[in-house]
């Protein structure tokens, strides 16, 4: 699969997060300069507040996969909440253009907005299903509330796209009216990703996906996140502290600390020659 | 105070009134001048509940207070209220209700004829003679949200209905069909007013439902102890939520080879009916609208006579 690569593609980016900050406490002057990398912090020393995300700016293409790695603390949840509209960034812009041609000055959207994009064109798949899924309700019924926020008031075509979308993430479609409760931890995240994918979004973030399951259940993941992306061609955003996921799946890769991206390239460049002292550490330790 | 005041100035004795035990229509002018805002701005957003500051009234919450209250900041001299519990004017809820209105309006008379009344406060059922234009249906509501079935936080419900967020009450209807094949919802059935609030119809059952529908009455609903006032407005769009390939039904009453079953009482086939059950044998069926059987069967009577 060759993606498009960042610089000197004539296709707009599905994505432009330019210099996204988000900080929590009562924020100062000095916030940015006296946290990030060099400072090994991202407390302010002035005025105490939390740098999460410092003047973060990134680019994703359609179709394209991309990794973001780090430590836990690192920013990487930060960022993406900020992405999927989980919270407002404190400064910073993002524009997302859609397959109709919309875009969508993503921090300026209103609730309203902002839910129908979440509903209409994003997909999140949390690291623990019951972020995820709604446990009071069937299999079924999970994957029919995205198709409902998404406007499709059909029982018949409900039920024929979750069958649907259950044989495509290989959950046996005699357990769709079952409670998710009652399912394994790779089958309830394997229904988190159908019920991502239940409105064909344009883009999807994964956050941590795969941590906590055994590695043959994470090999069967992944390998269903790459084969669901080859077919549907979703821009993916994975979010991970596993180099082997970022290997496995990620195009390119930023990786960040204290808030900072503090490098940023191809996945194979990252992982065989990297440059940071902090990376160089993280890929050492791992392979 | 005033017949005070003039006791004072006056060379001559005046008699003094006597002094009224309470205001006309029992609230104070305060009271009556916030429901009505309230109504009022109920009235301009279809569906959509407006807090109030809910007064203690004579009688326990969740016995109508909600209704009280707003038949009491509308009624005037001339009026003519009808009070109904569950269909029928002879209920204890009703007569005391009605006895009290009647108590503290002066002017205001009372009936349990639908075509006389001019306003109608109602627990549970809207009369099945059609309302008129100049009418008006107060509906009691113990429960305003239509999504307190699926969200508990009423500041996250908020938000769901400022963002027309309505996925998971319409999960729940998906899953009742999923486990019983139909919707299980008999009473309260969630509504789209004007294409945009989703209301709880207060506990009437779904048969009543679509007279909501362009309702030429104005139908207003008050929860008394949710403090909450909302409005269906003339001429307004009531759709109940349903699926484009599940039509939404009413209640059918049909025996088990699907004859429908008459009233007892005055034979009707087309009104919303009570089952009775009977000491010894089936139960029997009668109307619901009390005013409305006996009128049929005093017609009926009449026309064998």
């Amino acid at each position: 699969m060759i993606a498009p690569l960042d610089p000197g593609t004539r296709i707009p980016p599905i994505l432009e997060l330019t210099n996204a900050t988000r900080i929590h406490g009562p924020g100062c002057p000095r916030c940015l300069t006296t946290t990030g990398d060099s400072h090994g912090t991202n407390t302010c020393a002035a005025c105490g507040s939390v740098v999460a995300v410092a003047e973060v700016s990134l680019r994703l293409h359609r179709g394209e996969i991309l990794g973001i790695m780090g430590e836990s603390g690192s920013g990487k949840s930060s960022l993406i909440r900020l992405l999927h509209l989980d919270d407002r960034p404190t400064a910073g812009s993002a524009l997302f253009r859609d397959h109709d041609g919309g875009e969508h000055d993503l921090f300026t959207l209103d609730g309203a907005r902002a839910r129908w994009l979440r509903n209409h064109r994003f997909g999140m798949v949390h690291q623990h299903p019951h972020l995820g899924l709604n446990f009071r309700v069937s299999a079924g019924g999970n994957i029919a509330e995205r198709l409902l926020m998404g406007g499709c008031f059909s029982y018949s075509r409900i039920r024929a796209r979750a069958t649907e979308l259950l044989t495509q993430v290989e959950i046996p479609r005699q357990r769709m009216d079952d409670s998710p409760s009652g399912f394994s931890g790779g089958m309830q995240q394997r229904l988190q990703i159908a019920r991502a994918l239940a409105p064909e979004p344009e883009l999807l973030f994964l956050d941590e996906v795969t941590t906590g399951l055994d590695l043959s259940v994470q090999a069967r993941i992944l390998d269903l996140i790459l084969s669901l992306q080859g077919q549907l061609g979703v821009a993916m955003i994975v979010v991970t502290h596993d180099l082997g996921v970022i290997r496995l799946l990620a195009d390119r890769a930023i990786v960040m600390r204290h808030g900072r991206i503090v490098e940023a390239g191809i996945t194979d460049q990252i992982l065989e020659d990297p440059q940071h002292p902090y990376t160089q550490q993280l890929v050492s330790s791992a392979l | 105070m005033i017949a005070a005041a003039i006791t004072r100035v006056a060379t001559a004795p005046v008699p003094l009134l006597p002094r009224p035990t309470h205001h006309f229509g029992f609230l104070d002018d305060f009271a009556k001048k916030e429901i009505r805002r309230a109504v009022l701005k109920a009235i301009c957003l279809p569906g959509h509940q407006v807090p109030y500051s809910s007064r203690e009234m004579p009688i326990a919450r969740g016995f109508g207070t909600g209704g009280l209250q707003l038949t009491l900041s509308l009624i005037g001299a001339g009026d003519v209220v009808k009070v109904i519990d569950q269909g029928s004017d002879e209920s204890v809820n009703a007569v005391n209700l009605r006895d009290f209105i009647g108590k503290v309006a002066p002017g205001v008379t009372t009936t349990t004829a639908t075509a006389e009344a001019s306003i109608i406060q109602s627990r549970h059922r809207i009369p099945e003679l059609p309302l008129r234009e100049n009418q008006i249906l107060i509906l009691q509501v113990p429960y305003p949200c239509p999504l307190m079935i699926v969200e508990p936080s009423e500041r996250v419900r908020r938000r769901m209905h400022a963002e027309v967020d309505y996925a998971r009450l319409w999960v729940k209807l998906y899953e009742d069909l999923v486990r019983f094949q139909e919707i299980s919802i008999s009473n309260r059935y969630p509504a789209r007013v004007h294409g945009r609030y989703v209301m709880d119809p207060s506990p009437i059952p779904r048969w009543d439902l679509p007279k909501m529908h362009q309702s030429k009455a104005l139908i207003l609903l008050g929860a008394g102890r949710e403090k909450k006032i909302y409005a269906v407005p003339p001429y307004t769009e009531v759709e109940p939520l349903q699926f484009d390939d599940i039509p939404f039904q009413v209640e059918r009453f049909q025996t088990a080879d699907g004859r429908r079953i008459p009233c007892v009482r005055c034979g009707a086939n087309d009104s919303f009916l009570d089952e009775i059950p009977q000491a010894a044998g089936p139960a029997i069926h009668q109307c619901s609208d009390l005013d409305w059987c006996l009128a049929r069967a005093a017609a009926t009577a009449g026309a064998q006579r």
